[in-house]
């Protein structure tokens, strides 16, 4: 398929030399080029958007089909369609030029005279038309129209680098440029202590102090706004701030959402978080930004690895059941992140309205397929210290594999010896042989055959378990305590009455005992029968025999077993026990094996397989060996404690992802099902994006890295847009393009798309540098006008459409909460690290950046306010307005204390007059004087000090305090007042 | 249509260019009006200043709020309100048919131990698990031939929940207080209500997906008697009302003498409004929670477990006008029976039977209950057969049955349901659902429809894509709407 990416002008060019080539009739192979070319550009975008969709695959109008060039030379029910040795009366011809009296086409209007001489001198010319060539589905005649017609795809328009110095700001002159065509006139600017907290908090997300104010006003530098903007780009806040805003888009969590019964956190998502910081900060050119994230294990990082931490754009997402939707989640994060595509929309089928086909869809799952987390994540820092402990984890892991397996084979061979030697073990549970001390827990020598203390030990809890009656193994050990219980003199003897009291009670011919003699006598439930009757001391000692009945199977099988000695009786049991093992292991092991079992056994495959005491926990192991493989054993320990304490200093590390050996070739799953497979698609970018023929991803490699190049390329007509209009977004509160994740063509053109496209070229042209984007954005006046609107300009543009004057804006959550620690001085300023809890803890004065985030239980505080839901990456917040708000400053814990600790600061309190007091107040939160009146209303409120504090509204509660507490409680109200208010909250 | 993702475009458009729009268009009025639009409307169609403002829905309906009562962890249906006199019959014998694949094995025809009885005019059989509940049950649409997709807790919940098994997506109550904001602007409007904790997938069975937070709901922890643990931030633990309002009366007047200086601004007078409206909430949510108003006679027939505590708070809510409660029967998934399930239900059923049968009384007493959805069931059924002893899945005592996600049963009353009515069938066992088998997309089509919306147009615009409650699915169950 051949499908260029050309600029108008360029195919009107090809045009005409058409008509010269054709005209001539030359014949020749450049002259075939240039009518394929012809075919391409002209003729196929009209038969796909014009005639196929009744004229094509789906529908035959009139029978006719004008999908491949035989089916067009075949003609319709109407006749044939094209006459090419007469050009002129072909019905075709006629149709499309309404000249036929009943066949108009399209049915909805004629064709652009252009577009109908385009189709004439193509049958004049035998209708060239590629071999093969078949116009396909309304998709790609989307694809063509979408790539000539829609904004978004089309290149950046380029300006002159040297206008850009000379004359008006470039910013300003472009929006000077719509406002004058508005009639709209651009406001004054805003007066410098507006202006600076304005630049404060866009750069750094905190107002300053009232000391640096003072120092700004006292600069008498024609361009101290200039040396303000670089002194705050080069504040590590910098990077803190507008980490947090990339942080939405790449939907950053510590946890990885919901996950049953395991540990969902993420514990090293922070070095992703503390990478973003680091790259704004050091102004990592935006194109290298891209590499790194999506590709830092394929780029020459030089001797720093830290890069590496990059990944986790790709990593730091929700991990769903189905690792499908995980993938989903990726593709969805870089498209739409970073391309402004909603390319997931094409995971169930073709996208309804962009030109994204599920061929492209899988071609990019298979991108992310082929990159799977990395299983071990790598350490990060200096490439020497990485190197160091990497090599000591690789010998690390290999002593402690070969551990790993010298227990795993102890385990085994220990299983298999107490198998094979079953009998014993259930004789000695019953009675240890001489010499074996079940009590001591300690290691005791052991050659290679001896039976385990500590073997006979856990059978002989075993058995007493599985005797008790409540137990479903007890119908066969009950009659095993019973038999193991019987006096060892004339044992035949007794055996055999027992045998016979069991089937007098199966025959109903002897009365069975009653559950509550057998079970509510704890010393019955231990020993039934079995015991020496006492009474019957006088004469031969005979056993009182249980008379409990028991399984009828068991009994026969009891019977026939000729039991001589405990011996013997043990080997029946053991040998029940193994029978049902063999069973098991002979059918296959699985769960159908597990029917091949008597169903009253079934309880013994668990006796084998599960928690039974022949599977001995590998830390246990060491007491059920032989000595000389104890001394193994020891030999590796040792080797491991050993290599231990080499242990080089612990590296922070990386959410990695590795590159699949061999990587996934991706099918089309049909419907989003995977197991409903289409076709096989190769890895390969985007069409819609793609240059002519652009080759499919290597072999033997994910693509990433190529994909990665193809996004920052600079011809690449969305990367560089959907930045600077995400960055434009947190400078003025509103983006250019108003959704600023979905440059598509359901997305109208922007109305200042100029200033967008100049935003972007100068953003390449300054090597993608952001710092640079920002100056030149914040040293525009329309940055800098008042936000100030009169009545008139509300009316003339209601919505600030065309930037006549500054957005008024919120504090979000995150500069909400740091300039409340700012200006009551509790702001903790360290940077970076692991995440901190902010809310169950203790109170702490980090920034709102460093703050836990747990996808699975958000918050509700943050959800209040309008925190990014790290679900999905989030392009723009909403802004809401619910009381739940005003309640957590009103009643939560965090102002309230703020406004407490403020108070203590010996500045305030060394104020004498109480006026004073108060315009330090208003200085240091809203960084002005009180107005008189404002005075006034403190010193009011000041004064009302009549209820005594600290208590509920019942009176007869109330608790005496003094008037200085009272008073200075006051004080904490008024502070608090001051850091609700609106003031404090917006930026003008 | 519009060309952008609804939640985006909401900063560059004005309020009286959202109701040109209409539709849907609507459902964003509040949150247009707060997003720094210095538009000052004076028409009084658009004075609301909030996105939880009440807002009409497609079509003019007499339900307006829903109670959810979740039996999570999947009760069983055999037991409670699908009688199947087959499984004696089969007792202990493997069924004529093949067991249908649920999440673990299963055994022989396991018969319900309660007793079934007719009720009602109706005479529809309810078992003695729900014998309360059930002189109620001329109130109720009975679906009896509910199906689901898998047998596993965690995407039948968000299936249940949110329409999607998998993906993140909005549950029904933020759905429903988008579609139609929510009538007391002093409490949430979507409350979820859960002791001791979260059911299993926690907030996700709440969450607002890509719908703005606000929308999300509200969890309680029913456990708490006290409301400063039932709401956060409710009360302010060192001022009396009185100091607060006059710290409030300060407030005001800074923000008052800010805003005369910048002119008419939205975003500036919400945020002034919200305070006042946090003040009169402190109050209002008190009392919502606070079933120590009742009169004990109410309280006592409710009973005196947590169970009904809950079930009485959310009365209290609806009557408050919440748009949507969600009461839990506890943490995790209580209704799992996997074994003893004769004890474990009894216990479960004793403890919420008499407060939903007060509850039902209360409402229609109230003349409450036209205007309250209830619903009832949880996130799948249980097998009709006895799950078979499997280590580490159950404790082996051959008593309890598996999930069921082929056929349950799921009820609701009142909100236009047409009582006394039984929908569907599961086979003669009830293992599948299969007389007019409703899915669970129909079910939230139902809803949806209950509450005056087509469930194919109340949409969000979100990433290139118009999202709805049933996907791309859904029928609207005509047969069981009055």
């Amino acid at each position: 398929m051949k499908l260029p990416i050309e600029h108008p002008r360029l195919a009107g060019s090809f045009h005409i030399l058409l008509w010269l080539v054709l005209g001539v009739g030359l014949r020749s192979a450049a002259a075939q080029d240039v009518a394929e070319d012809f075919f391409e550009t002209k003729i196929r975008p009209i038969l796909l958007t014009k005639c196929v969709e009744c004229h094509g695959p789906d529908q035959q109008e009139g029978g006719l089909r004008l999908d491949t060039r035989a089916h067009l030379l075949q003609g319709g029910g109407s006749g044939v369609a094209l006459q090419l040795e007469n050009a002129a009366e072909s019905l075709l011809l006629k149709a499309i030029s309404y000249q036929h009296e009943e066949l108009q086409m399209p049915p909805d209007g004629p064709l652009p005279a252009e577009t109908v001489a385009a189709l004439q001198h193509w049958v004049a010319a035998g209708a060239p038309w590629p071999e093969s060539v078949v116009i396909g589905s309304p998709l790609e005649a989307r694809l063509i129209q979408d790539r000539e017609q829609h904004w978004a795809f089309q290149p950046i328009q380029r300006s002159n680098p040297a206008d850009w110095t000379a004359g008006p700001h470039p910013l300003d002159q472009r929006i000077a440029q719509k406002l004058r065509q508005q009639g709209l006139e651009a406001n004054p600017p805003a007066d410098d202590r507006t202006l600076v907290r304005r630049l404060y908090l866009t750069l750094i997300g905190l107002p300053p102090t009232p000391k640096e104010l003072d120092a700004y006003l006292a600069d008498t530098r024609p361009d101290r706004w200039s040396h303000l903007i670089d002194d705050l780009l080069d504040r590590p806040q910098y990077g803190e701030r507008w980490a947090r805003h990339w942080l939405d888009v790449a939907r950053y969590a510590d946890t990885q959402g919901y996950a049953f019964a395991k540990d969902r956190s993420y514990p090293h998502a922070y070095t992703y978080r503390d990478y973003v910081v680091r790259a704004f900060n050091a102004d990592l050119p935006y194109d290298q930004f891209v590499l790194q994230q999506l590709a830092a294990d394929q780029l020459d990082l030089g001797d720093d690895l830290s890069p590496l931490a990059a990944l986790g754009f790709i990593t730091v997402g929700r991990r769903f059941i189905d690792h499908n939707d995980t993938l989903d989640d990726r593709i969805d994060v870089v498209t739409r992140g970073l391309l402004g595509l909603t390319v997931s929309c094409a995971r169930c089928h073709d996208h309804k309205y962009d030109a994204v086909s599920a061929a492209d869809y899988y071609a990019l799952y298979g991108v992310l397929a082929s990159s799977p987390d990395a299983d071990v994540k790598p350490p990060i820092g200096p490439r020497h210290e990485v190197e160091a402990l990497q090599a000591y984890e690789v010998k690390l892991r290999e002593i402690q594999g070969r551990l790993d397996g010298f227990l795993d084979a102890q385990v085994a061979a220990t299983k298999q010896h107490t198998i094979d030697r079953l009998p014993d073990y259930f004789l000695a549970a019953h009675q240890p042989p001489p010499g074996m001390d079940l009590e001591n827990r300690d290691r005791v020598p052991l050659q290679p055959d001896d039976l385990r203390p500590g073997m006979v030990r856990r059978w002989k809890e075993r058995l007493q378990r599985m005797a008790r009656p409540r137990q479903a193994e007890s119908r066969w050990f009950r009659p095993w305590r019973t038999l193991m219980s019987l006096p060892e003199q004339d044992y035949a003897q007794h055996v055999q009455s027992q045998l016979e009291m069991w089937q007098s009670l199966a025959d109903g011919t002897a009365e069975a005992a009653g559950e509550d003699e057998e079970v509510g006598n704890a010393a019955e439930s231990e020993h039934d029968g079995g015991a020496v009757d006492a009474a019957a001391d006088s004469g031969e000692r005979r056993p009182r025999l249980s008379r409990r009945p028991i399984d009828a199977e068991l009994l026969q099988q009891l019977q026939a077993a000729q039991l001589q000695s405990k011996q013997d009786v043990a080997r029946f049991f053991a040998d029940v026990l193994r029978d049902v093992w063999k069973t098991f292991q002979e059918h296959g092991a699985n769960d159908a094996a597990v029917l091949k079992v008597d169903a009253p056994l079934r309880f013994a495959i668990e006796l084998f397989r599960g928690d039974s005491p022949i599977n001995v926990p590998k830390s246990q192991i060491g007491l059920f060996v032989s000595d000389a493989d104890h001394e193994q054993l020891n030999a590796l320990n040792s080797e491991l404690d050993e290599h231990k304490a080499t242990a080089p200093a612990d590296l922070p590390r990386a959410m990695t992802v590795v590159e699949r050996q061999p990587p996934t070739d991706p099918y089309v799953f049909l419907r989003g099902n995977p197991n409903n497979r289409g076709p096989a698609v190769p890895r390969r970018y985007l069409t819609l994006l793609s240059r002519d023929e652009e080759p499919a991803y290597p072999a033997d490699r994910s693509g990433r890295l190529e994909l990665a190049h193809q996004i920052v390329d600079r011809d690449n007509p969305l990367t560089a847009r959907v930045i600077v209009n995400r960055v434009w977004m947190h400078h003025f509160g509103r983006p250019l393009v108003a959704t600023p994740s979905d440059f598509g063509v359901r997305c109208d053109q922007p109305d200042q798309l100029e200033l967008l496209d100049f935003l972007a070229d100068y953003l390449q042209h300054h090597q993608w540098s952001l710092k640079a984007l920002h100056r030149v954005i914040l040293t525009s006046h329309t940055f800098q006008q008042s936000s100030q609107a009169s009545p008139e300009a509300l009316t003339a543009d209601p919505t600030n459409r065309w930037y006549a004057r500054m957005n008024r804006r919120r504090l979000e959550w995150e500069a909400l909460r740091d300039s409340l620690l700012l200006v009551t001085g509790q702001l903790d300023g360290s940077i970076g690290g692991p995440a901190v809890d902010l809310f169950r803890s203790q109170a702490s004065g980090r920034r709102s950046l460093y703050g836990t985030i747990d996808r699975q239980d958000l918050p509700n505080l943050l959800r209040s306010f309008d925190f990014a839901s790290p679900d999905t990456s989030v392009a723009m917040r909403p802004q809401t307005t619910v009381p739940q708000q005003s309640l957590y400053l009103m009643n939560g814990p965090l102002v309230a204390d703020l406004a407490t600790k403020l108070l203590a600061d010996p500045q305030w309190q060394g104020q004498t007059e109480v006026e004073a007091q108060v315009h330090w107040l208003f200085q240091r939160i809203l960084l002005r004087r009180a107005t008189g009146a404002e005075v006034d209303r403190c010193l009011q409120f000041l004064a009302q000090v009549e209820v005594p504090v600290g208590v509920a509204d019942d009176p007869a509660a109330e608790p005496q305090v003094s008037e200085e507490a009272a008073l200075l409680q006051r004080w904490q109200m008024l502070v608090q007042a001051l850091l609700m208010s609106n003031e404090f909250s917006f930026v003008d | 249509m519009s060309t952008r993702d609804d939640f985006e475009r909401l900063s560059g458009i004005t309020r009286r260019d959202m109701l040109r729009r209409g539709g849907m268009g609507l459902g964003m009025l509040g949150l247009a009006s707060v997003v720094g639009s210095p538009t000052h409307a004076q028409d009084p169609a658009v004075s609301a200043t909030s996105p939880m403002a009440p807002r009409p829905s497609h079509f003019p309906v007499k339900a307006k709020r829903v109670i959810h009562l979740f039996m999570n962890g999947g009760p069983s249906h055999v037991d409670t309100f699908d009688p199947k006199p087959a499984l004696q019959t089969w007792a202990g014998k493997e069924l004529p048919m093949k067991n249908l694949a649920t999440e673990r094995r299963t055994g022989a025809a396991f018969p319900s131990p309660f007793r079934f009885e007719k009720y009602g005019e109706s005479g529809i059989e309810v078992s003695e698990l729900f014998r309360h509940t059930a002189q109620h049950v001329d109130k109720m649409a009975v679906i009896r031939s509910m199906h689901a997709d898998v047998p596993n807790h965690e995407p039948s919940l968000l299936l249940m929940n949110c329409g999607d098994s998998r993906l993140v997506r909005p549950s029904m109550g933020s759905w429903l207080n988008y579609g139609l904001g929510t009538e007391n602007q002093n409490l949430p409007g979507f409350v979820a209500l859960c002791p001791d904790g979260f059911p299993i997938l926690e907030t996700q069975n709440w969450q607002s997906g890509f719908l703005p937070g606000v929308y999300q709901g509200t969890y309680v922890n029913t456990r708490h008697g006290e409301i400063e643990k039932l709401i956060e931030n409710v009360r302010n633990s060192q001022l009396s009302l009185r100091q607060q309002r006059d710290q409030l009366d300060l407030l005001r007047y800074l923000n008052e003498g800010h805003r005369e200086q910048r002119g008419s601004d939205d975003a500036l007078e919400a945020r002034i409004e919200g305070f006042e409206l946090a003040y009169r909430m402190q109050t209002e949510a008190s009392d919502a929670f606070d079933i120590g108003q009742e009169p004990a006679e109410v309280r006592e027939r409710y009973g005196d477990s947590v169970q009904a505590r809950q079930i009485l708070i959310a009365r209290r809510l609806v009557e408050r006008g919440v748009r949507f409660v969600q009461v839990w029967h506890g943490a995790g998934q209580p209704w799992d029976h996997h074994d003893d399930i004769e004890v474990g239900h009894r216990k479960l059923a004793d403890e919420c039977d008499r407060a939903i049968a007060a509850l039902l009384q209360d409402l229609e007493d109230r003349g409450l209950l036209e205007e309250t959805l209830v619903i009832w069931g949880g996130e799948f059924g249980r097998t009709p057969v006895v799950e078979l002893p499997q280590a580490g899945a159950n404790a082996g005592k051959i008593n309890g049955r598996d999930h069921n996600h082929w056929g349950f049963t799921m009820w609701m009353a009142g909100g236009g349901v047409k009582g006394g009515t039984v929908y569907g069938a599961t086979d003669e066992f009830g293992f599948r659902a299969e007389e007019k088998p409703v899915h669970v997309h129909d079910l939230h089509a139902t809803i949806l429809h209950l509450m005056g919306f087509d469930h194919t147009r109340l949409t969000y615009h979100f990433a290139g894509r118009d999202f709805r409650l049933t996907d791309v699915h859904g029928n609207v169950i005509h047969d069981i709407i009055a």
